[in-house]
């Protein structure tokens, strides 16, 4: 009898620990994390400025913002393809005549599986977050991959406890 | 599991390959033809180091050089955390999340370069294979023995 009830107890913990079982980690864990702050910069600014930002704040993209109102976010792929190669200058081309548009709409209830999607199907690195009409964070392919390692080491802990408690 | 060698054995032989006396500006034609964010530096068949557009962005312009005389031994990364080619995915998930970083240099047994991996393929991985990449054996472990010993 013990070892039927042992086995059943096994068999329920593998199948929770199948991953697609798992309530999936969101953008808005992610946002937890990292907070919510916003490094941007004005579209009329230059992409030399943009590059002092991204070495200063150690990151590799800053939101273009006028106000409260999102327009865009430069990348350094952005200053790598777009000035020196159409033969514009970082000094005098502004943020806004290279920086990118048009990312999928990503909202914090999204989950980090259809993040991982959305940068993969783009080959993009970052993904700026929306709510309402107003962007709320931004969020990198570094920050999905911390998610999911965290998320396998949290299913690990919580196993840890269910066995302390129940056997 | 997944290991390195089958991202590697994925991926299409490379041709995003530079000489580190390239210019920057040789560089940057190159990136934007083979439509990648990286190139490897090879000096014959020795590894070098990578050229990525952060190098670009932080250590040309920025440190008052010029990409049409700053050659790419001087702004390369050669310190790209390793990795070997029988190392699993979970592990380079952890590697590249400790060192913050989006690339790592694979080197074979006999510490031969193999390639370099890049957050994009570890994250194809995931999408392909969820169940294959991570480790559900220390997990069955715990289900096996719990700190007072075998319960099965």
């Amino acid at each position: 009898m013990q070892n039927l009830e042992n086995s059943r107890i096994k068999r329920n913990l593998l199948q929770a620990l199948s991953f697609k079982n798992l309530p999936m980690k969101k953008v808005s864990d992610i946002l937890a994390r990292k907070g919510s702050h916003i490094i941007s910069i004005l579209p009329n600014a230059t992409v030399l400025e943009a590059l002092k930002i991204m070495a200063d704040q150690n990151i590799g993209s800053v939101m273009v913002m006028e106000g409260n109102v999102f327009l865009g976010v430069i990348t350094e792929r952005d200053y790598c393809r777009k000035v020196v190669l159409n033969g514009r200058s970082s000094t005098d081309t502004q943020v806004g005549e290279i920086m990118s548009t048009g990312f999928p709409r990503i909202v914090p209830s999204d989950t980090i599986e259809y993040c991982m999607q959305a940068l993969s199907e783009s080959n993009i690195r970052y993904l700026p977050v929306f709510n309402a009409d107003e962007v709320c964070g931004i969020i990198s392919i570094n920050d999905v991959v911390r998610e999911t390692i965290s998320s396998q080491q949290e299913t690990i802990t919580h196993l840890k406890d269910y066995l302390h408690t129940n056997m | 599991m997944r290991t390195v060698d089958d991202i590697i054995g994925s991926k299409p032989n490379p041709d995003n390959i530079i000489s580190p006396d390239a210019l920057v500006i040789e560089a940057l034609e190159m990136l934007n033809t083979v439509n990648l964010s990286y190139l490897i530096v090879m000096e014959g068949n020795e590894y070098q180091g990578i050229f990525c557009e952060r190098d670009y962005s932080r250590n040309v312009i920025l440190k008052g050089r010029s990409s049409s005389s700053t050659k790419i031994k001087e702004v390369m990364t050669t310190d790209l955390p390793v990795v070997h080619t029988s190392d699993t995915v979970e592990h380079c998930m952890h590697v590249m999340n400790i060192n913050k970083a989006r690339y790592l240099v694979a080197f074979g047994p006999d510490n031969e370069f193999e390639g370099v991996i890049t957050i994009h393929d570890l994250l194809r991985q995931v999408i392909a294979n969820k169940e294959l990449v991570f480790d559900t054996s220390v997990a069955e472990q715990l289900i096996n023995n719990d700190e007072r010993g075998d319960v099965y």
